[in-house]
């Protein structure tokens, strides 16, 4: 098969939707502050000033100075070097988390929305026994089961997104089904594979795009919270739920310490919902014209 | 005679909640080779239905397909592929009938990538031919549907159905969204290819004018039954079925000087779903009486003229 | 109803030389340059052009219910019954909207709201215009508007979804007569339609404006829908009346090289004909109209004069008005 083709359309629909974005200023900040975060987090070990599980006990819940620009925890450790740590945790935990479920999902919403029918009907009350249960609780339950750790704190968050991304991609799927194109097609005996991977997930994508990019900030704060309640990540590892949760018993005290990680968690969530918002206008063919 | 397609008590039904819907109810029909036969009808009337039905969109209910004489109905697999590429459809819509998320040039050639049978440099220069064939300037080539009009997205349907060289063409009101200027355009490109290439189409359209203008022989549909069917030049100067008298009356004439003497339709449209046995017009015909309740048959009046209706031979002579 | 000062030096509708513009992705759309009509009581004036050439923009400017954002009426005057439109606020406009001139939508199927009684929508409109509050009198008028348009009264309580699309379109109508406006703006009313329900609804509009004497505005792209329904015509390409005269000069007698085009590309119904006449190329962008004649990239009569200034209205003494500088040569050519 000919790939040239599809190579430069590729290519052309990136280069078209940047170009859409690049009006849109709020999602243009969304996307530097997320790349510089992903940046930092890369080059972490390299440009920490200290050790993230350094203990210096002489400046145990020292507040922001110029040697530590966050002050210091109630170990000593620098929450700077912490909290730029703890990004590489967090970040690549709503990342994975939703890629793995967004292709599980996908699969899923894919299958259920071409085939429609009997099939369609089984996975969906699946889904409905599994959406049943609240979210959070879904993945303390599967936490709580597999125990704690980076690892397993991915697996729960990435079974707690797939039900949504599948619903999302089967009723995508339907609406777009309805086209002639998809006759067209079949017209000319493209197969079923062909159809669905060629035709139907390419026009389905663009919302499933958004609906992950808010959905990895949705993780992140749900990964802070498997954390904070010691389900998630586990100490000394500087995930950002985890420094919260070991911060709030002092919170009266050194308030700083629980700032820090907060407002890390706060900004790369409201950066992922502007590059979100901004993706949708981008993305939306009825705004290109 | 050279029967390409032939349709034989052809019936598609579908299944809603309400029971079954008599899309298509017992049609019969065959067209010879490089000829038009025109579908005519209202909305609902089973005519974009039956095209689906026999180019294999839709699975049928009953009776018999026939391509170059051979039984297609119930083709499978490898053989249903073969037929399929004989066989060969023009949508309606030329904004949803082309994937939004591909180019001009891979729209075209990717019925031939499907085949397998070409190599790289084959369907390279057959994607041309095609684009020169309908008329789509070569700098268009990299470009998405939506940077096209109209005219220009439905010479990129017409290129992706002639791609695998189909003998038989379904052209699904294939001008019904454009405007008149650029609609003339598409029929006459539709006319050209047919000479050149020798297709034979069956043309579903609800404008009269352009049934008349494309086809040879004309099919009256009303609720998923043949009411009438004769040569094009026979149905427009002899209309003998009440419905094909009030459809032909009902269009607006751009003859100011005549004005339109029109049979306005009272009644409600019966429904298609479990319909019962009789005439399917009777509830809107001005001449309907009790035997039209009963199983109408097809009768032919002249020699090629087929009319659906009992009360013909008194009506009739009620015409002027 | 409305007894005011109404000035009789002026036709009932007068628009003048209105310009409407869009801004669409840091563009300019020029919608509609410099139309001007008039429209008297009891008679129709066809608006007839292509798909964007700004029929229905003209409708909605006179209505002033242009969507907000980016688009904006850059010039011109609507004068009904004397009193420019464009001048009054939008309170005074609202008691206009409904009351005075009504709209019926092309797509009968969006236009009703789907979970209330069509009756009950009805009623609405005719208790939103009317000074009482006697709910059962707003039901008895909107039974009445029922019976007009050929609905029987006791379908007041059925839902939208239990109608056909004629019946809905029927609805429709019904909402927009229901306040007796002076001012009909029909956009293609019967294009969603059935041909024998569309000859339907076109009688009943022109039972119901001989009725009450109303002005209607007809906006559609089919001629013969206009040879029916009409008494004048407008001929609308890229914004622009390009001819405008009454339904005996259009048709018999049409000028301008686009309105001939026009009618040779439609399928003749008496004649055989093997090749159909389209007219080659495309509508021009409206981003970017031609500096002279907007039809002149596709006019085969277009000399370098046509192209280099924008062409003047051609008036003649009957009223049949053209926009093109090469009438004599069109028609030579035509004979």
């Amino acid at each position: 098969m000919p790939k040239t083709t599809g190579h430069a359309k590729n290519q052309g629909g990136f280069a078209a939707v940047m170009r859409q974005m690049s009006k849109n200023k709020a999602a243009m900040l969304g996307l530097l502050i997320l790349s510089t975060e992903i940046i930092l987090a890369i080059l972490a070990p390299y440009i920490i000033p200290y050790d993230y599980s350094f203990m210096d006990m002489a400046n145990m819940f020292a507040t922001p100075s110029f040697s530590h620009p966050f002050g210091c925890d109630d170990m000593g450790r620098d929450i700077f070097s912490r909290v730029l740590f703890g990004a590489r945790y967090s970040i690549s935990i709503g990342i994975i988390a939703v890629a793995i479920g967004s292709v599980i999902g996908c699969t899923i919403g894919a299958i259920a929305g071409f085939f429609g029918g009997q099939v369609d009907n089984l996975i969906m009350r699946f889904l409905d026994v599994i959406q049943a249960i609240p979210g959070m609780l879904l993945m303390i339950v599967i936490s709580a089961v597999l125990g704690p750790g980076y690892f397993n704190t991915i697996v729960a968050l990435s079974i707690g997104s797939i039900s949504g991304m599948a619903r999302m991609l089967r009723a995508q799927m339907l609406k777009e089904r309805e086209n002639e194109y998809i006759e067209a097609a079949q017209s000319i005996n493209c197969s079923k594979f062909r159809i669905i991977t060629s035709h139907l997930l390419p026009n389905c994508i663009s919302p499933m795009i958004v609906s992950a990019t808010m959905g990895v900030a949705q993780t992140i704060t749900m990964a802070a919270g498997l954390s904070f309640i010691g389900l998630g990540v586990q100490p000394p590892i500087p995930e950002w739920g985890a420094m919260l949760s070991a911060a709030r018993q002092f919170i009266r005290q050194a308030p700083h310490l629980v700032y820090f990680p907060g407002l890390a968690i706060a900004v790369t969530v409201l950066a992922l919902n502007l590059l979100g918002d901004g993706l949708r206008d981008a993305l939306d063919p009825k705004l290109k014209n | 005679m050279n029967p390409v397609i032939e349709v034989k008590n052809l019936k598609k039904y579908f299944t809603t909640p309400r029971g079954m819907l008599h899309a298509v109810d017992d049609v019969t029909f065959t067209i010879e080779k490089g000829r038009t036969l025109g579908v005519v009808g209202e909305s609902g009337c089973g005519k974009s239905t039956l095209g689906r039905t026999i180019i294999h969109l839709h699975e049928s209910t009953e009776g018999q397909i026939l391509l170059n004489g051979k039984d297609v109905t119930n083709l499978k697999g490898k053989e249903l592929r073969q037929a399929r590429e004989k066989m060969q459809i023009i949508f309606q819509d030329p904004y949803s009938s082309l994937d939004p998320r591909k180019t001009i040039d891979s729209t075209i050639r990717e019925p031939l990538i499907v085949s397998r049978r070409f190599t790289k440099s084959q369907i390279d220069q057959k994607t041309q031919e095609l684009m020169d064939l309908v008329g789509i300037d070569e700098r268009l080539r990299k470009a998405y549907p939506h940077e096209l009009d109209g005219g220009r997205r439905q010479r990129v349907g017409i290129a992706r159905a002639l791609a695998l060289e189909p003998e038989f063409v379904v052209c699904d009101e294939p001008v019904s969204a454009l405007d008149v200027s650029i609609q003339a355009q598409v029929l006459n490109l539709l006319k050209k290819l047919q000479k050149e290439k020798g297709l034979t189409y069956m043309f579903v359209t609800h404008d009269m004018s352009v049934v008349r203008h494309i086809s040879d022989d004309i099919c009256v549909m009303y609720l998923g039954q043949v009411v009438e069917k004769c040569s094009s030049k026979e149905l427009f100067q002899n209309p003998l079925h009440p419905y094909t008298r009030a459809l032909l009356s009902a269009i607006p004439s751009t003859d100011i000087d005549k004005p339109n003497k029109r049979e306005i339709l009272r009644g409600e449209i019966t429904s298609p779903v479990n319909p019962k046995p009789g005439c399917r017009f009777a509830a809107r015909c001005p001449y309907a009486k009790e035997e039209c309740l009963k199983q109408q048959k097809q009768e032919e009046v002249s020699p090629g003229h087929f009319v659906t209706c009992c009360r013909l031979q008194e009506i009739s002579s009620s015409y002027n | 109803m409305h007894q005011k000062e109404i000035n009789t030096d002026m036709p009932f509708l007068s628009i003048k030389d209105l310009k409407v513009e869009y801004k669409s992705d840091g563009q300019i759309v020029h919608a509609v340059n410099d139309v001007s009509l008039q429209l008297e009581r009891g008679k129709t004036l066809g608006l007839v052009g292509e798909t964007g050439a700004g029929k229905t923009t003209i409708a909605k400017s006179i209505l002033r219910i242009l969507p907000d954002v980016g688009s904006h009426i850059a010039n011109g005057e609507i004068y009904l019954e004397g009193e420019n439109l464009l001048k009054l606020s939008e309170t005074d406009m609202r008691k206009i909207r409904g009351n005075k001139v009504s709209m019926i939508f092309q797509d009968p199927m969006t236009a009703l709201n789907p979970v209330l009684r069509v009756g009950d929508q009805i009623a609405e409109v005719v208790s939103l215009h009317s000074d009482s509050n006697n709910r059962a009198e707003h039901e008895k008028r909107a039974k009445e508007m029922l019976e007009i348009v050929g609905i029987p009264a006791e379908r007041y309580y059925s839902y939208p979804h239990q109608f056909s699309g004629g019946m809905k379109q029927r609805v429709v109508i019904a909402i927009a007569l229901a306040c007796n406006p002076d001012l009909l703006l029909a956009d293609e009313p019967t294009t969603a339609l059935d041909v024998t329900i569309q000859a339907q609804v076109l009688d009943l509009i022109a039972e119901l404006r001989n009725k009450y004497n109303t002005a209607m505005l007809l906006i559609t792209h089919d001629m013969g829908v206009v040879a029916q329904v009409c008494d004048t015509v407008a001929v609308i390409y890229a914004g622009s009346i390009i001819e405008y005269g009454t339904k005996q000069q259009i048709f018999k007698h049409p000028s301008h090289p686009y309105t001939i085009g026009l009618f040779g590309a439609i399928p003749d119904m008496n004649e055989d004909e093997e090749w159909l006449h389209p007219i080659d190329g495309l509508p021009p962008d409206p981003t970017n109209l031609p500096q002279g004649c907007s039809f002149a990239p596709r006019c085969k009569f277009a000399t370098d004069a046509c192209r280099k200034e924008p062409i003047s209205m051609n008036k003649t003494q009957d009223g049949h008005d053209c926009r093109c500088s090469r009438i004599e040569a069109v028609m030579k050519g035509e004979d």
